[in-house]
């Protein structure tokens, strides 16, 4: 039986504007995340709900976890300046992880703005179990969208994975001048990642997941994508945090981000 | 220390039905059975009420469907359902095999879909009662009809001739006399009541200016209700001698014990459901806990205790 976890913070910092990097300690976590699945943390006693939060990074010989997240509203405020050493009540793992790329197959890691968060465990997990393409080891590629430089957060943690991202950002400040899904596109009329040749895997805004849904859909490039959701439960039984999927046969119905994804074929999402 | 011995007895009985303590699921709370009984042990649960099951399936409201608000959340899941031959054929098998009561909800949209539904279940085995949902905010008969004490009478007198169940009715606190509803269920043959429902409630972004439901209102839950919940309890008991099931913003042993005082034989929990996955059960030693910091040996000392 699944039990609430007492998980320690460990540390805070503030890595962008309202952006946190926090470290909490708990060895099942640390040991059991996937790439794709998400923690639910209770902020406090003075709040209803939890918060869901996709796991970041694991270290599972420290037994710490990581999380990445904006401060929206007063529950992740209240998370964000809890003092280190608080023990907050957590569910997880919770939800489902990405599917691994067929050998040989270039993976492609597409996000947005804090979608980064779950990607960055996913090259974690890539890079420690390369595939080889033609004798070589297959690293993923990433791709990172952002408004404006300065929220092109956390990069140190890319750079000890040795993946360095190719970002994009709507006002040109950084990199590419346009969204990521822009920049993929650009990269897919260059580079050999038609049919077979790639998977790619998104988090982030919603449009954005549309858009990369889309050019995926129309370039025959299998795709999953990460979503996100308002959840009061987390494990299944409020129905709160729907999306609308497409069956087997066409037929539209709604399915529970928690705990039937939130990692979805994104050819299987109605946005 | 505690002993095994000297833990107070939490059975109760109602309609006739052996509980094995007075601390239920409330319906739409605990999934198919499987999602909530992977959290926390079903054995000790007193009962688990399903969530609304209808004629046909329904697909439910879009998203976003919740808010969390002051001490509450808002919902308007809108009775999302498989409907009820994919209910008895996919739900009831494991429901069956829980070890606790199965009270199954019915909702239909005209007083002949919820005798079907009654009549229709009558044929099925292991389930314990029957919660007639005449109270859901999140469409509009719910409202319309279910604050009709005619046509709450009405429809419990069809369902009570469509089975031999025990059948409880659960009412809205949307109406401004929740005591002739009771007694509209209670003399047309309902062997308890359940109360209340949520609460109809609005949530607005002041940002975007637009509602943050989908389908713009929803039923208020969770402590924000729980005295106007008590208050409907001690309306109805004074209104009705059939036994009373509380349903309110229940987060904690002492709240559901504050129900019993009042007069509820049981009590359903909802929303602390989805804030802690083992609720119920943690609900349920907090209970004892208070029992025995009471001196009582029975939980049946407690109800209907309140002195005015």
């Amino acid at each position: 039986m699944n039990r609430p976890r007492r998980a320690t913070l460990v540390w805070t910092r503030r890595v962008g504007p309202n952006v946190y990097h926090q470290r909490f300690s708990d060895s099942l976590i640390a040991r059991r995340a996937k790439a794709g699945q998400f923690v639910h943390l209770l902020p406090g006693s003075d709040h209803l709900f939890r918060r869901a939060l996709s796991v970041y990074a694991t270290d599972p010989r420290a037994e710490t976890f990581d999380v990445l997240h904006q401060v929206l509203g007063a529950g992740t405020r209240c998370l964000a300046h809890q003092p280190i050493g608080t023990v907050i009540d957590t569910l997880g793992p919770l939800g489902n992880s990405f599917t691994p790329p067929a050998r040989g197959t270039t993976p492609v890691l597409v996000g947005g703005g804090l979608g980064m968060a779950p990607l960055r465990l996913w090259a974690a997990e890539l890079m420690a179990a390369r595939s080889t393409r033609r004798g070589k080891p297959v690293a993923p590629i990433m791709i990172l969208g952002v408004r404006t430089r300065e929220l092109a957060v956390a990069p140190y943690q890319l750079r000890t994975l040795h993946v360095h991202p190719h970002w994009a950002t709507d006002d040109g400040s950084l990199g590419f001048h346009g969204t990521a899904v822009d920049l993929f596109a650009d990269m897919l009329r260059r580079n050999d990642w038609g049919p077979g040749h790639a998977m790619v895997y998104g988090c982030g805004p919603e449009p954005m997941m549309k858009a990369l849904a889309e050019l995926c859909i129309a370039q025959q490039v299998p795709c999953e994508v990460s979503l996100e959701r308002s959840m009061p439960c987390g494990y299944g039984v409020c129905m709160g945090c729907v999306v609308t999927s497409r069956g087997a046969s066409g037929y539209e119905t709604y399915r529970r981000v928690c705990r039937d994804g939130p990692v979805f074929d994104a050819a299987a999402i109605v946005f | 220390m505690t002993t095994r011995a000297s833990r107070p007895d939490l059975s109760v009985t109602l309609a006739g039905v052996h509980f094995a303590t007075p601390i239920w699921t409330a319906s739409g709370t605990a999934g198919t059975g499987e999602e909530i009984a992977a959290w926390c042990d079903t054995g000790k649960l007193g009962g688990m009420v399903t969530k609304s099951v209808s004629l046909e399936p329904r697909p439910g409201h879009p998203y976003p469907r919740t808010v969390e608000t002051a001490s509450g959340m808002l919902n308007a899941i809108g009775l999302q359902n498989k409907g009820i031959e994919a209910f008895i054929a996919e739900e009831l098998p494991r429901l069956r095999q829980m070890p606790t009561r199965v009270i199954v909800n019915v909702v239909g949209w005209a007083i002949d879909e919820y005798a079907a539904l009654a009549h229709r279940l009558t044929r099925e085995e292991g389930i314990d009662a029957l919660e007639v949902n005449l109270s859901c905010p999140n469409v509009s008969r719910g409202i319309d009809n279910g604050a009709d004490p005619g046509w709450v009478g009405e429809c419990t007198a069809a369902v009570r001739a469509a089975t031999t169940t025990p059948i409880i009715i659960k009412l809205t606190p949307n109406t401004h006399d929740i005591a002739s509803l009771a007694r509209a269920a209670a003399d047309h043959g309902a062997d308890a009541i359940s109360a209340i429902n949520t609460l109809v409630g609005m949530a607005v972004n002041h940002n975007t200016f637009k509602p943050r439901l989908a389908n713009i209102t929803g039923g208020l839950s969770g402590p924000a209700i729980k005295p106007v919940a008590l208050a409907a309890v001690y309306k109805i008991k004074k209104a009705v001698d059939i036994p009373v099931i509380g349903i309110g913003g229940i987060m904690s042993g002492t709240d559901a014990a504050e129900f019993l005082i009042v007069g509820a034989s049981a009590v359903q929990v909802g929303t602390a459901n989805f804030r802690h996955p083992d609720a119920t059960t943690r609900i349920a030693d907090e209970l004892g806990a208070y029992l025995q910091s009471k001196g009582m040996t029975r939980v049946t000392d407690l109800i209907g205790r309140l002195e005015v």
